[in-house]
């Protein structure tokens, strides 16, 4: 006495959405098209249309953990990111500017710029930072030979008043910008990462003194070629040997200084600053290597996952179905060749096909979506529709609008496939995972399309770049929560479909 | 007799098939012809570089040049078949591949430098199946198992929660557990290698013996689980006592010294897991399914009330009639295993074929990819024809049916 | 002694709806080499009955209670284990309801004729074949359908095959689950004829199930008529079926076709009841053509009714103008007016109730109809199950025991 399979899609579907898995699935697809709906919201389009160039992204930490990984840390307070904003800003850098006209004695005029730029910060972290950039904005007249360019020196000030000075530098202009007035020169100082034959170089030579003038280390070690230089470790730790080494350095807490001193040559002379120091921590989901913040990239996973795995089973379905339907209805000849052509589509490897068709023309996510759909025309669906076709052909009501002479395509499609409906839909919710697992495969091994974060991207991303082997945790869980949530919300509604469709399987 | 009109019609359609499905690879894996263009820009552009560093070719006229550009690209092209056009030659490589000719790769090589296909397919060949069907009969197994007490518990809280635990986990591919499971056990706790096949330096080899006791350990838990299911209850205490005893082997295995041989294997287990976890709930579903809908066959009903005893019921009647589907599912799966081993291979860098198909399809190295692609559809296809096959001879409905 | 006595054997199982009340309270019992007939609508609760007596029961029980008495042991406070070696088959064994499915397709007749044998007695499988052939030859079958499969038999056959099957521990008690109904008539009485010789030379008791009135009346010594799960009338065939004291044994009698009388067959109307909600009172009173006062309308039915009618003699003289009619509680039902007021609406009722008592038996149900501020009230009378009652030939119906007194037949 099991209760009736629910006849009709409706019935179906409200039967399969008041069983427990099919609430609960309904609630999470529902969370996903809720998301899908508010992140053009909160991340416009244009965002994601930046996400492969660099500039949007320069001011987030690199490979930063979501900041509340903090909990986790055992009461360790994380550094966060710290903006040093330029003068006219407020709370930027203070600026002390003064001109001096100092004759010579001989006639000629010397026209000296001063300035001074002082950003003083807090810094109460317990441990490091992981950056430190500073970015130098110089207006000055170089013309030939006849002036000079301005001197500028970056001064660094600790709490302990064990000053340094991070750099000395003349910004030179290359030959064709000179004779341009005034020219600006824009200098970014990558303070704890400094790149060789740039001036921001000679900071490792400069800590190397400091640590010798402080007794820290002799010159000998200092100037050891194994000797390693971290100086966003050295800058923000406690003056003692321990601070060599980051696993042992302890954090010096309290105000910091950032002072920039100019002096120009010319009256005209002048420059701004900004700095950055990068926290470990950022946003809610935390960073990638290209400083991609990575809940952008997750949150629009969300609208693209559901786009593409939901097109695709519903073309692949719909078209599988209505071969399995014809196949089983009509029988004979057109039968035989739906069959036949399943085998074949069997037997062809799909996947490796597909990847190959991605290496030669890097098709966008739209065109990836037309190939899965061409290899998809018959499958699995058509076999299951066919033989619950075969079974409701023999059915006492097809019988009968046979005998009144309904004609076959009549029968077919105000018979046969209103009774197929349902099962389809079960088959539509359990093929959009293989869709958007598809999709990921594709963008894992970094064949998808090319522009949009997808998830299986990200993830690719993050395997490529060693992820797993440093541990960046964020950068894969994220992505694979998004994806097995979705997931698993259409594997919900397909299983309760299933319930429903057969009542053996549910309480009788 | 109909049965074996039957078989002949059934192979002749298959062996159609295979051939149009080779074809096919043949065409898609070279491009439909561009990638042979893609070879001889690469011949073209690696030639320039050569003679551009060649002092003697320098200093030639332009004109001698040319000529000697000429000659050495004609024959390269020539020594790598390019020169025909693709239409013809790509119904020779089918000729070829269909008579396993799988000839030589363009770039890939095995270890010892040989560019024959077949010893390039052959050397990661067994990797490949042993990984993928110890790791398919590991999950077939457990969810079997798990299948038939989800259906003798049918309904009760235990089987809804297996179920949907079931449902859940068999969508995810094995790659993404692979990628978690690499994060928790490799990077996180560091149990298992993260990568590989064997590590690099591989430690000292043992006897080839060494290998022996994980499989042994395995032979004997799966032997006493099968005999214990076709057994009398009063023998069934043989079946424990021989998974006991493969357990111990195991966990003697487990401390034994780490060597050539248990390294493989040591490198094997967390793929293993990752695809075995991600088939498993699909055997478990539908075999909780396939029983549920036995049981309510009047036939099963007719055993119960005969007298027969619940354990028997369910091994005598219901595993029989439930299993040549479940049978078919295993075939097809361990077959499809292959393609779906790509990406698994390459999260795991595991050296197999099908971190090959990735390398070679990478690469454009079209004979590889046309040699795995026949060889995994000679398999797909031996499979259906023997399910085929097998049905005809011994289920006796399908023989009347025939008739 | 009787060879099986079923004492308030009760058991319902579980549904989304609520529980089915499938074997609500019966009583019955067998004699030695007799046969009990257990006659009712499909889904009345007699397959159930017979699976409750072999305690082939579901997943989801609900209650299984109760006595069976079998050879002078209690075999309800039996342990599974012991149930299956004592009872199953070698006890009771049972001719399956679609026999046709009864036979496992994958395995040889010979063999599954043969399983009870190796099951409960350990018989070596050559000893266990012969014993089968034996068997099978008994029932009129040649010995080399031993060696075919099931698809390769005829329905007549398959029968025959699962009678065998069932006599081949020679059971005290056989329970013929519907053993012909798909059958075709010619093959129904060999199997008919067979059956009543196997009972003759094995001394069988039969508990045959069928909604077949000419079989159960061909084969069975008594009859117990089955209802919404509960018995209605049981008795020695003879006068169970010439002169059926329920009202639901006569219906379903003259629904029978018979070929040498003038009468048309009657239908009954309405349909069996929802068991997760059987109705109170006498089960059978909705589709009851005597019903009366005491057999217990509530006042949900008593609308339903009313807004039935209402709905069919629209417009009809005499018929009362209310507007709205519900329940309240068991016993009330509030009717209201829009036009006229409540004394003149209860005056009609009444009329109407009066008028209206034989054609609709429910109107019988009304005790009083009193006009109050606003609406009227109508009370119904209080009703209660009806038991079984009589010595040899029982009945539950209350006209019955009325008419004890003067041992007069209820039409």
């Amino acid at each position: 006495m099991a209760a009736p399979v629910p006849i009709g899609l409706k019935a179906a579907l409200l039967d399969a959405v008041r069983t427990k898995s099919g609430m609960v699935g309904t609630g999470m697809l529902g969370f996903l098209i809720l998301l899908a709906i508010l992140v053009p919201v909160f991340a416009p389009y244009d965002v994601i249309k930046a996400w492969g160039g660099t500039d949007a992204w320069q001011d987030n930490p690199k490979l930063a953990a979501p900041e509340w990984s903090e909990v986790f840390s055992g009461g360790k307070h994380l550094p966060r990111t710290i903006f040093l904003t330029p003068a006219g800003t407020p709370g930027g850098f203070l600026k002390f500017r003064t001109t001096e006209n100092v004759s010579d004695g001989k006639g000629n005029w010397n026209n000296f710029t001063f300035l001074g730029l002082k950003k003083t910060f807090g810094f109460q972290a317990d441990d490091f930072p992981s950056e430190m950039t500073v970015y130098l904005n110089t207006m000055f007249t170089q013309a030939g030979n006849l002036s000079k360019p301005p001197a500028i020196s970056v001064i660094f000030q600790r709490p302990d008043n064990k000053n340094l000075t991070l750099l000395d530098d003349t910004p030179r202009l290359s030959t064709t910008d000179i004779n341009r007035f005034p020219n600006t020169k824009s200098n970014a100082y990558a303070v704890s990462q400094p790149i060789k034959d740039t001036p921001s170089y000679k900071i490792l030579d400069n800590l190397r003194e400091w640590l010798i003038a402080n007794n820290v280390t002799t010159r000998a070690e200092a100037y050891d070629p194994q000797f390693y230089v971290q100086p966003e470790v050295l800058l923000f730790a406690q003056l003692d040997r321990s601070m060599l080494s980051k696993s042992t350095a302890h954090v010096l807490k309290g105000d910091y200084s950032l002072r920039i001193e100019l002096v120009g040559f010319e009256n005209t002379d002048d420059a701004n600053a900004r700095g950055i120091v990068f926290g470990t921590v950022f946003g809610l989901a935390g960073t990638d290597d290209a400083r991609h913040d990575l809940l952008v990239g997750l949150l629009w996973g969300a609208p693209v996952a559901l786009a593409f795995g939901t097109a695709g089973a519903l073309v692949v379905v719909l078209i599988q179905m209505i071969l399995g339907a014809i196949s089983g209805w009509y029988g004979g000849a057109v039968d035989e060749l739906v069959q036949r052509a399943a085998d074949f589509y069997l037997i062809i490897p799909t996947l490796p096909i597909l990847i190959l068709i991605s290496l030669l023309y890097r098709p966008s996510i739209v065109a990836i979506l037309f190939i899965l759909v061409a290899f998809g025309i018959v499958g699995s669906t058509t076999k299951v529709v066919r033989s619950i076709v075969l079974q409701v052909k023999e059915e006492q009501f097809i019988e009968a609008a046979r005998s009144y002479g309904a004609k076959k395509t009549r029968i077919l499609f105000r018979y046969i496939l209103p009774r197929v409906m349902p099962y389809t839909f079960a088959l539509i919710a359990l093929t959009v995972p293989a869709f958007i697992f598809l999709e990921a495969s594709l963008s894992f091994l970094g064949l998808g399309d090319p522009v949009l974060p997808t998830w299986g991207h990200t993830l690719g991303l993050a395997y490529n770049n060693g992820a797993l082997f440093y541990g960046f945790w964020w950068w894969i869980v994220f992505p694979v929560v998004g994806i097995i949530f979705a997931t698993i919300a259409f594997a919900l509604l397909g299983y309760a479909f299933d319930k429903v469709l057969n009542p053996r399987l549910r309480e009788q | 007799m109909g049965v074996v009109r039957h078989l002949a019609k059934r192979a002749l359609f298959l062996t159609i098939t295979f051939i149009l499905a080779i074809y096919a690879t043949v065409v898609i894996a070279n491009g439909g012809g561009v990638i042979d263009k893609l070879l001889k820009d690469q011949i073209q552009f690696e030639l320039r570089q050569r003679y551009a560093n060649d002092q003697h070719y320098r200093q030639l006229p332009p004109e001698k040049q040319q000529e000697i550009f000429n000659t050495t690209y004609n024959a390269t092209i020539e020594a790598r078949g390019l020169n025909e056009p693709f239409v013809a030659k790509s119904f020779r490589y089918t000729i070829d591949a269909l008579q396993f000719k799988l000839g030589l790769a363009i770039n890939l090589h095995t270890s010892d430098g040989s560019r024959d296909v077949g010893a390039i397919i052959f050397e990661r060949l067994p990797r490949t199946l042993v990984l993928f069907t110890v790791a398919n009969i590991v999950a077939a197994v457990f969810g079997i198992w798990l299948g038939l007490w989800m259906a003798r518990k049918a309904l009760s809280p235990f089987d809804r929660g297996l179920t949907v635990l079931s449902v859940t986990t068999f969508i995810v591919p094995p790659w993404v557990y692979g990628i978690l499971f690499i994060l928790l056990f490799g990077f996180t706790w560091r149990i298992f290698p993260t990568a590989g096949w064997v590590s690099a330096p591989p430690p000292p080899q043992g006897p080839i013996t060494d290998a022996l006791p994980p499989v042994i350990a395995m032979g004997m838990l799966f032997g006493g689980f099968f005999f214990n299911s076709y057994v009398r209850a009063k023998y069934r205490r043989i079946g424990y006592a021989v998974m006991l005893g493969g357990l111990a082997v195991a966990a003697a295995w487990l401390i034994m010294p780490y060597d050539y041989y248990k390294d493989i294997e040591w490198h094997m287990v967390l793929p293993a897991i990752a695809v075995a976890f991600s088939i498993f709930g699909s055997w478990s579903y539908t075999t909780r399914n396939l029983v549920l809908q036995v049981m309510d066959e009047d036939f099963v009903f007719a055993a119960r009330a005969k007298g027969l005893k619940e354990r028997d019921v369910l091994n005598k009647y219901v595993l029989r009639a439930a299993s040549p589907p479940i049978v078919t599912s295993l075939a097809l799966t361990l077959v499809a295993a292959w393609t779906g081993a790509i990406i698994t291979e390459t999260v795991f860098n595991y050296p197999g074929l099908g971190q090959l198909f990735f390398v070679a399809i990478s690469n454009f190295d079209a004979p590889v990819v046309v040699g795995l692609t026949t060889i995994y559809a000679l398999l797909l296809v031996l499979t259906v024809f023997g399910l085929d096959l097998t049905y005809s001879l011994l289920d006796p409905r399908i023989k009347a049916m025939r008739r | 002694m009787a060879v099986l006595d079923i004492r308030n054997l009760i058991y319902w199982y579980r549904t989304r709806r609520g529980a089915v009340h499938a074997v609500d309270n019966i009583s019955f019992k067998l004699e030695q080499g007799e046969t009990i007939a257990v006659v009712g609508e499909s889904g009345c609760g007699k397959t159930s009955t017979a699976n409750a007596i072999l305690r082939l029961l579901p997943k989801n029980v609900e209650r299984y209670e109760g006595e069976i008495w079998f050879d002078g042991q209690d075999i309800m406070a039996l342990g599974n284990e012991d149930f299956r070696k004592q009872v199953r088959w070698k006890g009771i064994s049972m001719v399956l309801q679609g026999a046709l499915n009864a036979l496992n397709p994958t395995v040889r007749a010979g063999a599954q004729v043969a399983e009870p044998l190796i099951v409960h007695y350990d018989v070596d499988r050559d000893e266990a074949m012969e014993q089968a052939i034996a068997a099978m030859k008994r029932v009129g079958l040649p010995q080399d359908i031993a060696r075919r499969y099931p698809h390769e038999l005829s329905g007549g056959m398959k029968q025959r095959v699962v009678i065998a099957m069932a006599l081949i521990l020679k059971p005290k008690v056989v329970i013929l689950d519907e053993p012909t109904s798909a059958l075709d008539v010619m093959t129904q009485t060999n199997i008919i004829n067979l059956l009543k010789e196997m009972k003759a030379a094995e001394g069988l008791s039969y508990i045959f199930i069928t909604h077949d009135l000419g079989l159960a009346s061909d084969l069975a010594d008594h009859v117990a008529i089955m209802y919404a799960g509960e018995i209605d009338e049981i008795g020695p065939a003879d006068h169970v079926f010439v002169h059926p004291k329920h009202p639901y044994t006569g219906r379903l009698l003259a629904s029978v076709p018979r070929l040498r009388s003038e009468d048309a067959p009657e239908f009954i109307p309405g349909a069996p009841p929802d068991l997760t909600r059987p109705p109170p009172g006498c089960r059978f009173h909705l589709r009851c053509p005597v019903a009366f006062e005491k057999c217990g309308w509530v006042a949900e039915e008593f609308v339903d009714r009313l807004r039935l009618l209402q709905a069919t003699t629209q417009g009809k003289e005499g018929f009362p103008r209310f507007s709205e009619v519900e329940a309240r509680g068991t016993q009330m039902v509030v009717l209201r007016a829009d036009s006229d007021s409540p004394e003149t609406l209860a005056a009609s009722f009444s009329e109407f109730v009066k008028s209206g008592r034989e054609t609709n038996p429910f109107l019988k149900s009304v005790r009083s109809v009193d006009a109050k501020t606003k609406a009227v009230a109508v009370t119904l009378h209080e009703g209660a199950p009806p038991p079984l009652i009589g010595e040899e030939w029982r009945a539950a119906c209350w006209l019955v025991q009325e008419a004890t007194a003067h041992d007069t037949i209820p039409a």
